[in-house]
């Protein structure tokens, strides 16, 4: 009997651990988790690594190793020049790309200026196509992340298309390739193909149309989407294409729904600004004092590009050219010095640009203004152009200065253009214009010399397309490179 | 010294008297006096036993101090006891307490501008006079410092030897342990046993810097700006009062329970039945906090706010000295961190045995795993690992009739064991970490994805035939076992580099598949015995060959993956590769032959076929052999290991271009200075710019060549132990039951294959670097148990 006794303790015990096992097992660990909630999702965007176009590897830690930016543009910009002694502290990639060299990329690099976009695409993917089922969450809620999810993967595309495929061209675009498009996130994938350039357009500007109307028609962060970033990018898609007319209408839709914000949208008026940015004891600082990219006001939506690399080596210099476009008295020439930033104890071989240590390349009013004005003065509307140019124009120097005489319809365009040589000198935003004006007949106005020391070196039309890297080729055996 | 020289402030005659001077500077002798001590290890413990038939008892106190290389000071204070209960011959209980008690205060010294391994050697650290000297050169251009200071009204001197005086620190672990075990006889044969097990560890600790620390200083002055008239304050974002006050505080609470029924019993004395059956919970939990505090006040315990959200986002613009390539300062602190780990896990296991007349024996076990680890489904857990297994004992057959052997039993084992995929690592989910930025406030709690999901994972599975024999001779003076093993690995899981275009760089995956096959020998001999003396040894063989049948790459074989790589199909598990050097061109550059005999000097002209296979760094043969000699009341023990037929990369110098901020291999002396030497040396010529390096040459051609690539193989003499045991006529005076000296002598001696002075143990031999080497040691001990 005392036997029985113990028997049925044992079984007893024995059944309870095994019926409870499973409420054993369910443990969850802090701080981690599978991605659930619309809290999840929407958390999602709000990382440090997608405000710049930057390239960065996530650890099974939390942690994050950061690999560099997408940043070959600065240095493929025709607006630049630079000398051996500082550019060859720079990575072999950027020297080679800077010589507008063929072969840009090392046969081992992980490249930045692809990966940069495909990693963030990840994050966009996951969100644009698992968001619906969050557990918890309205619908409005749900389509309007996804609609921000969807609208980041589509601009990915477009940044990286415009570094490895061909410039836009309508007869062309469906016989060229582009980028392999790239619309789950899912590891496993293999064997990418590029589709054309004119399917990766058409991608873009379908899931951009799609997903504007669902985004927040609030702006309640210059880091976070909303219906005015979303036309904001739909407008530079077209204009990047060359469709003038598209691009006006998604603009003037970007402008319209500037109003609609949490946080305040306006030009620095850098006739006052200025003083208090730059201080004349230091001028090799530039205009230090000038707002990060996420406070400044001039910001819409921010995908950064910092420069801190080119400002540290002192590498890029911008073309006299291109400084002599500038009035005397603009106040962007604050921006612009030839000593090194740090101390102003080193005299560079040129004028660099100093300040801010960061460009948004994403959705900004002075971006904005100038598309505005060169779309409107190329569909005929002079007078529209010319409020839009002055607009800018006012806040970046004295109001006498600022006016823009009577011109053709063309010489205004080409005024425009300068303008936005002016405006974003030495900011690799040079870049995108180079690629949609290398088409233009009338107004391509490229400046295809590279100058280093006495080497002069010349940019082909094949190298408005940079080749894919050899890494990537080696990944995918049957993709075709470019010429 | 070689600006002013190039610049024409001095001439040659007074350059080589400066640089002479410096040469003849070493702070070899101030580091080892200041920075490090001896290392010294005391131990003593005192154990007691004691008890009755029902009850006994067995204790020990421990008290252990350990200051070592660097400067570290710790006490531990051990106390254990085990007590065992017998209820009735059939229930027995045991029960283990283990109380610990550790304390310890490092020697801090930050901020030191290099490792103390390659420190400058003429940076000295003292004066003649002993008194400790400023190493601020070291940190900043002179000039630029003494700005900083005048702006920031911040001394920015850095005498190292002063900074430990400026630091206090403190760190205690206290551990207990409890162990019971339960043992009940339920019938005849049939046992239960549970055991079970709780753990607890608290480790506090807290490191403060005070406001003299370099640490405090230097950061204070990046958030700094300048005051904007001469006599003005400057405006300091920062406390500039107190000290950094880091505390970090960390709790385990770990258990174990363990349920399982035995049976072993033998009918008619033919058939022996044995069986195992139990399942097992365990459970961890790690908690951590950590604190960072500025401003605080050590003695009134009191700290200053900062602004951290402003710092954290503006920042401060034109401080006194920026970050490199910043037009503003960002600080990116984290006050406080929290961080929780719990696992669990449950385990269900069995194992069955029958033997027949004691000669033929089968069996068989299997188990099962679960756990709560993270992003795997549960479903896929439910995946047994099992074996069977026979054995044939000849020698108890009856037309067995040997004269050698007194034992022959032969054994065959065939299993299959599964490893999940490693969960954090990868699973059918993507892992998501939590992490907020402060850019961000505002927008809700903000999340990394950690790891990707790849729900094509599958189980890793191993099959291992096993076969042996177990052999003693009659005389009883030679015994042993020879295995032969081959185990097939598939479905590896590990990490694998992934094409970009995904998203990823590197991914948890299915790698591919290895086949391991190798013999084990072992053997147990009886020397000698005679009246007084006697001598036994062990010797033991292991030979193992491996082979990576199939590795998944979703790219093209390069050049450097093989290289740099361990892992290639076809070869052995850590292969080394190296480049065909032929030596240098004349400039000073390194050439290599490549596979179609062609000579390389550039990256580029490298191919996945040029790296040419010299062996492995794993050995292929290993093992050891003790030997035990008694003599009257000596006895002298000696363990000698051996691994044998692997190969390293020599410790070459690396630093081939570059600014030179650190001590390096005197083989960089031998490098190429002028054409000719390229007759004379291999070592590549050094070039100052990197780029410049890089794009005219490929150092690595001659750092990774074959030429040094060398054998790894070493034989050691690990320990030798010498007692010697008092007479127990001597004893029985001071009612001692027995009494010992002992003296033991570890890592005595190497015999290593190589000329370069290197200890293979000591060493990355993948790499070719050198690691921190475990000196010979001595230990003296007595033994004593009182009656």
């Amino acid at each position: 009997m005392k036997r029985f006794g113990f028997y049925f303790l044992f079984v007893l015990i024995l059944t309870y651990i095994l019926v409870g096992c499973d409420k054993f097992l369910d443990v969850k660990p802090k701080g981690k988790d599978i991605p659930r909630t619309i809290d999840h999702y929407n958390g999602l965007f709000n990382n440090n690594n997608l405000v710049s176009l930057g390239n960065f590897r996530s650890l099974p830690s939390g942690a994050t190793a950061i690999l560099g930016n997408a940043d070959l543009p600065l240095y493929m910009s025709d607006d630049i020049y630079s000398s051996s002694a500082y550019l060859t502290t720079n990575t072999m990639s950027q020297q080679n790309a800077f010589r507008w060299l063929d072969n840009v990329f090392l046969p081992d690099e992980d490249p930045n200026d692809w990966g940069a976009f495909y990693v963030q695409n990840y994050i966009y993917n996951l969100i644009a196509n698992d968001v619906m089922d969050a557990e918890d969450g309205t619908p409005e809620t749900k389509k309007q992340l996804q609609a921000e999810a969807r609208a980041n993967r589509a601009y990915m595309h477009f940044f990286v298309l415009n570094y490895f495929g061909i410039p836009y061209n309508a007869a062309t675009a469906s016989t060229y390739a582009g980028v392999p498009i790239v619309t789950q996130a899912d590891v496993g994938q293999t064997n990418f193909t590029r589709a054309t350039v004119k399917e990766v357009y058409d991608f873009v500007i379908a899931e951009l149309t799609e997903s504007i109307p669902q985004l927040s028609a609030q702006t309640i962060s210059r880091l976070r989407l909303s219906q005015a970033g979303g036309y904001f990018m739909l407008g530079q898609v077209y204009f990047q294409m060359g469709d003038y007319a598209n691009a006006l209408t998604a603009l003037k839709n970007c402008q319209n729904n500037l109003s609609n914000t949490a946080v305040p949208f306006a030009l620095y008026n850098y006739n006052t600004t200025m003083n208090s940015w730059y201080s004349p004891s230091a001028p090799w600082r530039g205009a230090s004092g000038h707002p990060n990219m996420f406070n400044s006001t001039e910001n819409i939506y921010v995908k950064q590009m910092p420069l801190t690399s080119v400002i540290q080596r002192n590498c890029l210099y911008v073309k006299q050219n291109i400084l002599n476009l500038f009035a005397s008295d603009d106040l962007r020439l604050r921006f612009f010095y030839n000593k090194n930033q740090q101390n102003g104890t080193i005299t560079l071989p040129g004028t660099q640009r100093n300040s801010p240590t960061a460009v948004n390349w994403g959705s900004s009013l002075p971006n904005l203004y100038l598309m505005l004005a060169e779309c409107k003065a190329r569909t005929n509307d002079l007078t529209g152009a010319k409020q839009d140019v002055e607009t800018l124009r006012k806040m970046r120097m004295p109001a006498a200065s600022a006016t823009v005489p009577s011109l053709s319809q063309n010489d205004f365009i080409k005024f425009i253009l300068n303008e936005r040589q002016r405006e974003f000198a030495g900011t690799g935003m040079r870049w995108f214009d180079m690629r949609r004006l290398a088409n233009d007949a009338t107004f391509n106005n490229l400046d295809g010399k590279h100058q280093l020391d006495a080497d002069t070196y010349t940019l082909r039309p094949e190298r408005l397309t940079l080749k894919i890297p050899p890494k990537i080729l080696a990944y995918n055996p049957a993709m075709k490179d470019n010429q | 010294m070689f600006y002013d020289l190039d610049n024409g402030v001095i001439d040659q005659v007074t350059a080589n008297k400066r640089i002479d001077s410096l040469g003849g500077l070493n702070n070899y002798s101030q580091i080892k006096s200041n920075l490090m001590q001896p290392s010294f290890l005391t131990n003593h413990s005192l154990s007691f036993t004691g008890g009755s038939q029902f009850y006994t008892y067995y204790g020990s106190v421990a008290y252990t101090n350990d200051q070592n290389t660097s400067k570290t000071d710790l006490n531990r204070y051990q106390l254990n006891l085990r007590q065992d209960f017998v209820f009735n011959p059939s229930i027995k209980l045991d029960l283990t307490t283990n109380l610990g008690f550790e304390d310890s205060k490092d020697f801090v010294l930050t901020d030191l501008p290099g490792s103390i391994n390659n420190y400058l050697p003429y940076a000295m650290f003292q004066d003649a006079a002993v008194n400790n000297i400023s190493q601020a050169y070291l940190k900043r251009y002179e000039p630029f410092r003494l700005d900083a200071e005048n702006k920031s009204k911040v001394s920015l001197d850095y005498i190292p030897l002063n900074e430990p005086g400026f630091t206090k620190n403190d760190n205690s672990n206290f551990s207990a342990r409890m162990n019971a075990g339960l043992s009940i006889k339920l019938a005849k044969g049939l046992n239960y046993e549970g055991r079970f097990q709780y753990q607890r560890i608290v480790n506090d600790g807290y490191t403060y810097y005070n406001n003299n620390s370099y640490k405090v200083r230097d950061e204070l002055v990046y958030f700094t700006q300048a005051a904007t008239t001469p006599t003005g304050t400057p405006t300091y974002y920062l406390p500039n009062s107190g000290g950094h006050y880091l505390t970090s505080n960390t709790n385990q609470i770990a258990w174990t329970a363990r349920n399982q029924f035995t049976y072993d019993r033998t009918f008619n004395s033919k058939h022996q039945v044995s069986g195992l059956a139990g399942t097992e919970l365990r459970s961890s939990l790690s908690q951590m906090h950590e604190t960072y505090r500025r401003g605080y006040d050590f003695q009134t315990q009191t700290y200053f706010l900062y602004n951290e959200q402003q710092l954290a986002t503006t920042g401060v613009t034109n401080p006194v000295l920026q970050k490199t390539g910043a037009t503003f300062n960002t600080l990116n602190s984290t006050p406080e961190t929290f961080a929780e780990d719990e696992t669990r896990f449950f385990s269900l296991y069995g194992n069955g045995g029958y033997t027949y007349d004691r000669k033929y024996t089968m069996n068989a076990s299997i188990r099962m795993d679960q756990s709560n680890l993270f992003g795997t489904d549960k479903s896929a857990q439910y995946k047994p690992i099992w074996s069977v297994g026979t054995a044939w004992n000849l020698s108890k057959e009856n037309f067995f009739d040997s004269k050698l052997f007194s034992n022959l039993n032969f054994r065959l084992t065939y299993g299959l064991g599964g490893n999940a995929p490693r969960p954090g690592s990868g699973g059918p989910y993507d892992v998501i970490f939590a992490r907020n930025s402060a850019q961000f406030a505002g927008l809700g709690t903000g999340y990394i994805i950690a790891t990707p999901a790849n729900n094509r994972l599958i189980w890793e599975n191993t099959t291992t035939l096993n076969g042996g024999v177990d052999f003693g001779l009659k005389s009883n003076k030679i015994s042993g076992s020879l295995d032969v093993y081959d185990k097939t690995t598939k479905n590896l899981l590990g990490f694998q580099p992934l094409d970009p275009t995904t998203g990823w760089y590197s991914g948890y995956a299915n790698l591919g598949s290895m086949r391991n096959r190798g013999v084990e020998f072992q053997l147990n001999t009886t020397n000698l015995t005679k009246k007084d003396f006697s001598w036994k040894s062990v010797f033991t063989l292991a030979y193992n060959n491996n082979k990576i049948l199939e590795l998944k790459a979703y790219r093209a074989l390069t050049f450097s993956s093989k290289v740099n790589g361990q892992f290639v199909e076809g070869y052995s598990a850590y292969s080394l590769f190296g480049f065909d050097f032929i030596g240098l061109d004349n400039k000073g550059n390194p050439m290599a032959r490549s596979a179609n005999k062609d000579t390389v000097r550039l990256i580029s002209q490298l191919t996945d076929a040029d790296p040419v296979y010299k062996g492995v760094t794993q050995p292929l043969w290993y093992g050891g052999l003790t030997n035990i000699v008694n003599y009257k009341n000596f006895s002298l023990s000696f363990l000698l290991v051996y691994n044998l037929g692997h190969v390293m990369r020599r410790d070459v110098n690396s630093f081939y271009s570059g600014r030179l901020t650190n001590n390096y291999p005197v083989y960089f002396n031998d490098r190429w200075k002028a054409p000719g030497d390229e007759l004379k040396t291999d070592v590549p010529v050094y070039i100052a710019n990197v780029n410049a390096s890089n794009s005219q040459r490929y150092v690595n051609l001659y750092t990774q060549s074959i030429t040094n690539i060398v054998s790894a193989s070493y034989v050691r003499l690990r320990d030798l132990t010498f007692t010697y045991n008092f007479k127990p006529n001597v004893l029985n005076k001071l009612s001692m039951q027995n009494f010992s000296v002992y003296g033991q002598m570890n890592n005595l001696l190497i015999w290593a294959n190589n000329n370069y002075g290197i200890d293979p143990e000591y060493y990355n031999l993948q790499n070719g670097t050198r690691t921190s080497k475990m000196p010979a040691f001595f230990t003296i001990g007595l033994r004593t148990t009182f009656k």
